[in-house]
């Protein structure tokens, strides 16, 4: 091989390779529990996560005005206010695991994304309380 | 006789046929004896009755409403419409296991039935023995891991039926049968590669090959766009690809079995690639075992998985077997592979190997990005996804380099480059150039400027091509211009159905760069009379209603929706956005988009809220999205050019050699 062609190939694969990397370090959506970020807030601060846990029963409220929805999401231990505009409210239920994509503002969660589980292998959602490990799971499964 | 007892005595029997086959093909190889080979392909059609047998015993369990089949119980109700019974088949891991399995037998029915005709005696019983050695697989899966017909102890009343989502759209009818008849038709290249290898013919076994590849290939082009449509219309959040890992289990064959029919065609004339094809057919059709692994093993949620079990490990080993047999194979061989001649990269088979690297890289970024998640598990503990935007990003270049090649590569000539040729490239450069600037002037996003400027550098590469094709035999045989194009289009369907499936592509790639770019979304709470206008449409919201159907309960909000055009505001009809509810899913409805489709606006409304106690109003998400139509356009023209190819009457070698190579 002559040499402007291995510079070539070496070219097209570090690109390549700069191109796969740095857009994989760049687009990684962690999955957190409220108390798993109350553990480290700063390492979660300003970065889009995906926070799993419980609608607590009771704090669900919509405004069909302002389309603003708002409840908290609690893992048992702690709890997280969430806001959130643009999701769907009807499919959603208290008691229930959900997932909630966005960013945290200080205490408070700003939701941009709710994402419901759709298993094939379908089970109707559990009410009641949930260990922190079931939460986990709930939060694994709604990938 | 039940429908349990007929299923197992079924599966057992084509379990037992395979085994048969596979022996009597084995020793067919080993002894060089033609009767063997002869009792062994009688294994294949009494293994296709077989897994009929049992397919039919499913079906007879569900419309029979059998529920001491366990399989029958979880995914069955007594409400189900009939359609949904017909379909439950593969709403579940043991069905879609068994559909599987039971395509798998017809595909190697059909290719034992031509083995007298297209096969030589050194081959055939390989390629024989390497189906029946799938089917052996699925039909054991069947028989020891996951069991279609598991009796039930004590049989309920009734069953809870499949998934809701399933039940939710006909298009649960269409796209998963598709999809397994591309996945499973992907076995056939394989076989017959494994037999070239085995049999030390290296060259032979393209021409056969790349039929039966583009044969799973249309499959698999018509279950990946169908499926893209199907999400469009009932996931409610506007959009037709996610990432998904079951999406991406379907893309990464595709890219694959595509690199190959393009090297296939280098070694076809040219004897070249040989290496190159047996290792893309292996990893295509490693990559369909891939999917299911990924899928059915519960290492990767998606909106697809079915519930964890062994089966993913089953399915792993037999990924990593196939892997082996073929690159264990191909490392064997090697070195008898000895290319003909050497490739410049500026030559049609230049061309076509960079492409082939090209989708064999994206396949690679695919299943990277898709596994990396559980790297970065393993190694850091934490739990991430890696999101759209990097597939996205990763994409587009891959994109953009992949439809420039797919201009120039058919434009150039076999071995080197000619001076005449670089007119023709000076023209589609130029056709790259314009479409850019009237993109770019007429102020739309530079990547979607891009897109046109790729779009009209295609067209004109096609354009070209067909052209110089008619004005030389129209000259030369003093017809008409469009006699001359009936002619060759006639004649030369293999070039022609190319040209289709590329413009089909190219268009699709315009219509993604501008369906992703400009998309607007918006939500509103109406009341009941309360009108909406946006993008030249105004909706009224009817009513908010409910009504009972069958084995659910849907809320409706008629929309009245009428459109602005020259002589203003006309009326275009009434559309129902809902939300329906299904009792097996406790009160969680499921949104159910209505889209009022448009050559350049697609207009999509989710019902997403409801007033409850009196129905006076509903929040409404609008989602404008400009050229979706046309994505589904150039899915039926790629898949109208593969069936153009494939028509019979095409396959053969006579009929090639006599075609002028335009």
């Amino acid at each position: 091989m002559k040499p402007k062609h291995i510079f070539g190939i070496v070219l097209v694969v570090g690109a390549l390779a700069y191109l796969i990397f740095g857009g994989l370090s760049s687009n990684l959506v962690y999955f957190i529990t409220p108390s798993e970020y109350f553990q480290n807030e700063a390492k979660y601060a300003n970065r889009s996560v995906r926070l799993g846990g419980l609608v607590k029963a009771g704090t669900v409220r919509y405004n069909k005005d302002n389309l603003q929805l708002n409840f908290v999401v609690t893992d048992g231990v702690r709890e997280v206010a969430v806001r959130s505009v643009g999701t769907p409210p009807a499919l959603f239920k208290e008691n229930q695991g959900v997932v909630v994509e966005g960013k945290f503002a200080g205490q408070e969660f700003q939701g941009t994304n709710l994402l419901v589980k759709h298993s094939e292998d379908y089970q109707a959602p559990k009410t009641g309380n949930y260990t922190p490990e079931q939460i986990k799971k709930i939060i694994q499964e709604t990938n | 006789m039940t429908p349990g007892l007929l299923g197992t005595l079924a599966l057992a029997a084509t379990l037992l046929f395979s085994v048969l086959g596979l022996g009597l093909s084995v020793l067919a190889a080993l002894l060089r004896d033609r009767r063997y080979l002869e009792a062994a392909r009688r294994f294949a059609p009494l293994s296709l009755i077989g897994a009929l047998a049992a397919f039919g015993a499913l079906e007879w369990a569900l419309l029979t409403n059998d529920f001491s089949v366990a399989y029958v119980a979880d995914n069955h109700s007594l409400e189900d419409p009939l359609w949904v019974t017909l379909v439950t088949p593969w709403a579940a891991l043991a069905g879609s296991i068994l559909l599987w399995g039971t395509l798998q037998t017809l595909y190697t029915s059909l290719v034992s039935a031509r083995a007298g005709q297209s096969l030589d005696v050194w081959r055939a019983p390989i390629a024989l023995a390497t189906l029946f050695a799938i089917q052996v697989f699925f039909f054991g899966v069947m028989s020891l891991v996951v069991h279609p017909f598991d009796p039930v102890a004590n049989p309920p009343a009734d069953g809870r039926g499949p998934n809701p989502l399933l039940q939710n759209h006909w298009m649960m009818a269409v796209h998963p049968v598709l999809m397994y008849l591309g996945f499973v038709g992907l076995s056939v290249p394989f076989a017959y590669a494994v037999a070239a290898m085995v049999a030390r013919r290296y060259q032979s076994w393209i021409f056969e090959t790349r039929w039966w590849t583009l044969v799973a290939w249309g499959f698999l082009t018509a279950a990946i766009f169908a499926g893209k449509w199907w999400s469009y219309e009932i996931l409610g959040w506007g959009g037709y690809w996610a990432w998904d890992p079951v999406e991406n289990a379907s893309i990464i064959p595709w890219f694959l079995a595509t690199a190959f029919l393009h090297t296939a065609q280098v070694q076809e004339r040219k004897g070249l690639f040989k290496g190159w094809n047996f290792a893309f057919i292996t990893l295509a059709f490693a990559a369909t075992v891939f999917g299911t692994f990924l899928t059915r093993s519960g290492v990767i949620q998606s909106v697809h998985a079915f519930a964890d079990g062994p089966v993913g490990t089953v399915f792993l080993g037999f990924l990593l077997l196939t892997l082996l047999v073929g690159f264990g194979l191909l490392s064997k061989v090697g070195s008898e592979l000895r290319e003909a001649g050497e490739v410049r990269w500026v030559s049609r088979e230049g061309a076509l190997l960079a492409g082939a690297l090209f989708f064999g890289t994206f396949a690679f970024v695919v299943v990277l990005g898709t596994l990396w998640p559980l790297v970065i598990e393993a190694v850091l503990g934490a739990k991430v996804s890696v999101g759209a935007p990097f597939f996205n990003q990763v994409s587009v270049p891959l994109g953009v380099f992949m439809l420039l090649l797919m201009g120039i590569g058919p434009v150039l000539p076999w071995r080197q480059a000619t001076s005449e040729v670089v007119r023709n490239l000076i023209a589609m450069g130029s056709a790259l150039g314009v479409g850019v600037l009237i993109g770019l002037l007429l102020s739309l996003t530079p990547g979607v400027a891009l897109a046109i400027g790729l779009f009209a550098y295609n067209l004109t590469a096609v354009g070209l091509m067909v052209g110089q094709g008619i004005r030389e035999r129209s000259r030369a045989l003093g017809i008409s211009r469009f006699q001359a194009f009936l002619a060759l289009a006639g004649q030369n369907r293999r070039r022609f159905g190319s040209h289709l499936v590329h413009l089909g592509i190219a268009l699709a790639a315009l219509a993604i760069a501008f369906s992703q770019t400009y998309r607007f979304t918006e939500q509103k709470t109406l009341n009941v009379g309360g009108t909406w206008q946006t993008h030249g449409l105004e909706a009224r919201l009817l009513s908010v209603g409910v009504r009972q159907e069958g084995n659910r309960v849907a809320v409706i909000a008629p929309l009245e929706v009428r459109a602005l055009n020259r002589d203003g505001w006309a009326s275009s009809g009434r559309y129902e956005t809902r939300l329906n509810f299904y009792t097996q899913m406790g009160g969680q409805p499921i949104a159910t988009p209505v889209v009022k489709y448009s050559p350049y606006n697609d207009y999509y409304f989710v019902l997403e809220e409801f007033d409850r106690e009196k129905g006076s109003w509903a929040t409404l998400k609008i989602i404008v999205t400009p050229m979706v139509l046309w994505l589904w356009i150039a899915g039926a023209i790629v898949v109208l050019g593969t069936l153009y190819i494939l028509w019979p009457g095409t396959v053969g070698a006579p009929a090639r050699s006599a075609l002028p190579q335009t």
